[in-house]
């Protein structure tokens, strides 16, 4: 069920009332909203509800076994047991093809064929997504940073469908707290919340979506009959339509957990504004930067050790940060070039995040620096494969026509990375007007927006890109 | 207005230190389902399109009871005219809509560049005239030279997600290294085929398509999203019925006819075999009806792919070893479309007859 469709906003209005109905009657409402949470999941295939179900009981069986470990040794056994378990889920979900064929592959030069088995296994959405939202909360509680929680306030958590399938990343002691007593009926930031959703509805239906089709699509996919300037303005189609799908969808997301009462942490901050490869990891994707933060890299040693060791780390957490997008080389490459980066630029002691008492032409050649290593990233994030990646590259030396840059792809881009530096007051102050006005008139104006988001979007609605991670 | 009780101030999700009006769930609730009203009423014919372009069912039946009250007030009161607007402007004013269209840049483009790896089962051609072979071909019954750089073949792909999803471009590559061959268009529409002309005109579309690009040869493959339903005399009759397949033939005919007797060349792609047992019975089905009609026609060939996408068993399998001997994941988590690796599967042999029937074979590259 996606978010932009007429099903979903059946669904929605249907959860939104007897969502508030039920408030009231905590319990209640905490049942109708996991059952509508199950229902939004299992449009997808009902069979993973299962999977959800059992995750669930996994971690808090986990959690509630390390409560009751005696000594430290035996609670650190316990939940390296609930990783593991995790861990093994998410692999076999979601590794298992990749390892087989590989191996299979390279064993194959030799005339070896390992006896392991090609299975066609069906990627669950949203598994990496609800498998490290229950990572952290068994981490969290081995670490006495929350309590464990009643059983009915997990299957809430981990299965609350805003964000179920592509995040944010919500911690539980971000989201458990919340569940402890009814929300406010009263206190709704309804028209931040129309805001995000509206914003977010056109930055996937309208930008995301008609970038794929007017350029990237065809870029990626074919990149030998494209120019230098073709390609370029490919991959820089494709920085902002990732921007633009991912962003998108966790900016709905948030509004629509905001109109039931819920707050989730910001996503993403202005990512193509930021100065440094550093900066832009505390804009781009917040939720998973922290958790690489917290539950990978400081574990690893973070920056306590020497430089060596805090190389060490920062790469090896980034390398492991771009697997968890995907069974690929593509994405390790990806994610040891950000590792590399992160690397340098703290060597170099260059990863600035502020701009505060910086030049004003300094300030944008770091960020045009920074953009654009972004996006050498996202080539390889993108491509079918490293040789793909590095075809698409070679290609920035084609000379030739540029007939694939219209002026609607130029537009399209423009705006794209225009909504970066757009001043957070302005849109503060449009919803403060529009917060004094008629909630009939808010929705009135509501409904033209969407008027422009379907009517300027291309037909059909694509999957987001973060669904298949 | 709102109470001013309920504007105060509020830490925003982005950090930001406005102050952000706080609504009471009544005010939030009326202001969604006025929002939902009227952007129905504004996309109101965008959403009885939807709602019609549904499989035959209850769903689909009651989306229309829906949609279409909405639709007809919204023309009755003229607010369906913005939409309208927006549509023309965009140049979706056309019945024969199409939404993934990719007209393609000229021939001299793909002339000798490099091959993207792994991509080469087809023998590139010197991009000399002196390699151009003599072809003859006759499009809107006129007859056509001999291929050569300054003359290339025209070749039109058309058809719906099977074409969308990755064939299109994969085939438009296998394409352009022959350098004798202009892919002038990447026609698809996800979700249409000759099953739901009521959504898609595919006739109508390819007359357009042959009379405003004239092209030499058309690829079509239809029928990711045709094993579904007909509603043929007011009854809705599933594909494994004897209606329904009658249905579909004579569609398939009329269709084969009009491009027939257009004089082109059309090469019908075949369905891959599917992953679910009752699609792969469909399929088959399916099949048989493009195989058997394209054989009583001059100029209509059908590709047959089904075997490329068995195993050894000569059963369904997302896993292959391709020509270099790699397993290779060749499908979709579906069971039905290819990925990038399956569409050059499919793709090869399709360009390797083109270059065939058209003699277009010349001297290797390198």
């Amino acid at each position: 069920m996606l978010f932009p469709t007429v099903e979903f906003a059946v669904f929605f209005v249907v959860v939104l009332v007897g969502g508030w109905l039920l408030m009231h009657q905590l319990t209640a409402w905490k049942l109708f909203v996991l059952a509508a949470s199950y229902v939004f999941y299992a449009a997808w295939d009902w069979r993973y509800t299962a999977l959800l179900a059992g995750s669930t009981i996994l971690n808090q069986l986990t959690v509630l076994t390390i409560g009751r470990q005696p000594t430290e040794r035996r609670r650190r056994l316990a939940l390296a047991a609930g990783i593991g378990a995790n861990l093994g889920v998410l692999g076999w979900f979601k590794y298992y093809g990749f390892f087989v064929t590989s191996a299979r592959n390279a064993l194959g030069e030799f005339g070896i064929t390992p006896p392991l088995p090609l299975l066609e296994i069906v990627l669950p959405v949203g598994i990496s997504f609800f498998t490290f939202q229950a990572m952290s909360y068994v981490i969290d509680v081995y670490r006495d940073e929350i309590d464990a929680a009643p059983w009915l306030d997990v299957f809430v958590y981990l299965s609350f469908f805003p964000q179920l399938v592509a995040g944010p990343i919500v911690r539980g002691s971000e989201f458990l707290p919340q569940l402890r007593a009814p929300r406010d009926p009263t206190a709704i930031p309804a028209v931040h919340a129309f805001g995000l959703i509206l914003a977010g509805l056109f930055k996937k239906v309208v930008i995301a979506n008609a970038l794929a089709v007017a350029i990237v699509d065809d870029v990626f996919a074919d990149p030998g009959t494209h120019t230098a300037l073709e390609v370029l303005a490919g991959v820089y189609g494709y920085a902002v339509q990732i921007y633009a799908d991912f962003a998108g969808y966790t900016d709905i997301a948030i509004g629509v957990a905001l109109l039931l009462g819920f707050r989730f942490p910001q996503n993403f901050d202005a990512p193509y504004a930021a100065l440094s490869l550093r900066d832009f990891w505390r804009r781009w994707h917040m939720t998973l930067s922290r958790w690489l933060r917290d539950y990978l890299y400081i574990p690893l040693g973070g920056s306590r050790g020497g430089a060596a060791s805090t190389f060490a780390a920062l790469i090896t957490t980034m390398v492991l940060g771009g697997l968890w997008h995907g069974a690929a080389w593509t994405f390790v490459l990806w994610g040891l070039l950000h590792g590399l980066g992160l690397a340098a630029e703290r060597a170099l002691g260059q990863g600035v995040v502020s701009a505060e008492g910086m030049r004003p032409l300094e300030a944008t050649v770091r960020r045009v620096i920074t953009f654009h290593l972004v996006c050498l990233g996202w080539i390889f994030f993108r491509a079918e494969s490293v040789g793909d990646a590095l075809h698409i590259l070679a290609r920035l030396t084609a000379t030739g026509p540029v007939d694939a840059v219209t002026p609607a792809v130029l537009l399209l881009i423009a705006i794209g990375i225009g909504f970066q530096y757009v001043p957070k007051r302005v849109g503060a102050r449009l919803e403060l007007a529009a917060g004094r006005m008629r909630p009939a008139a808010v929705g009135a104006m509501l409904g033209v927006g969407l008027l422009v988001v379907d009517g300027f979007g291309p037909e059909g609605i694509a999957p987001f890109i973060y669904f298949q991670f | 207005m709102i109470p001013s009780d309920h504007v105060s101030t509020v830490e925003q999700p982005d950090g930001s230190d406005a102050r952000a009006p706080l609504w009471a769930a009544g005010h939030v609730i009326v202001a969604v389902v006025t929002a939902l009203g009227v952007g129905a009423v504004l996309n109101a014919r965008d959403l009885l399109a939807t709602a019609e372009r549904q499989p035959f069912g209850w769903q689909r039946d009651i989306s229309v009871a829906v949609a279409a009250p909405i639709a007809w007030l919204a023309a009755e009161a003229g607010l369906d005219r913005p939409r309208g607007a927006i549509d023309v402007a965009l140049g979706r004013q056309d019945d024969t809509r199409a939404a993934g269209d990719r007209s393609i840049g000229s021939v001299d483009r793909a002339v000798a560049q490099p091959t993207p790896p792994g991509s080469g089962a087809v023998p590139a051609v010197a991009p000399s005239p002196d390699a151009a072979q003599v072809a003859v071909a006759t499009v809107n019954g006129v007859e056509r030279g001999p291929v050569t750089v300054d003359d290339p073949l025209r070749l039109y792909i058309g058809g719906d997600s099977m074409v969308e999803i990755q064939f299109g471009t994969a085939l438009q590559d296998l394409a352009d290294e022959t350098g004798l061959i202009e892919v002038v268009k990447i026609d698809y529409d996800r979700g249409s085929g000759l099953s739901r002309p009521d959504y898609v005109d595919w006739p109508a579309r390819l007359a357009q398509a042959s009379e405003e690009l004239a092209p030499d040869a058309m690829v079509l493959y239809f029928g990711g999203n045709d094993a579904q339903p007909l509603k043929i005399d007011g009854v809705v009759h599933e594909p494994e019925a004897p209606e329904w397949q009658a249905e579909y033939r004579a569609r398939v005919a009329r269709l084969m006819d009009q491009l027939a007797e257009a004089g082109h060349h059309v090469y019908w792609m075949g369905l891959p075999i599917p992953q679910a047992q009752k699609m792969v019975v469909r399929f088959g089905i399916m099949n048989a009806i493009y195989q058997e009609e394209a054989a009583t026609r001059d100029g209509i060939t059908f590709v047959p792919v089904w075997d490329l996408f068995a195993n050894e068993a000569g059963v369904y399998s997302e896993f292959l070893t391709d020509d270099d001997g790699d397993i290779v994941d060749m499908r979709l988590n579906d069971g039905i479309h290819l990925t990038t690796a399956g569409a050059y599967r499919a793709a090869r042999p399709t360009i390797a007859r083109i270059v065939e029937d058209f003699d277009i074979r010349a001297v290797t590259v390198g």
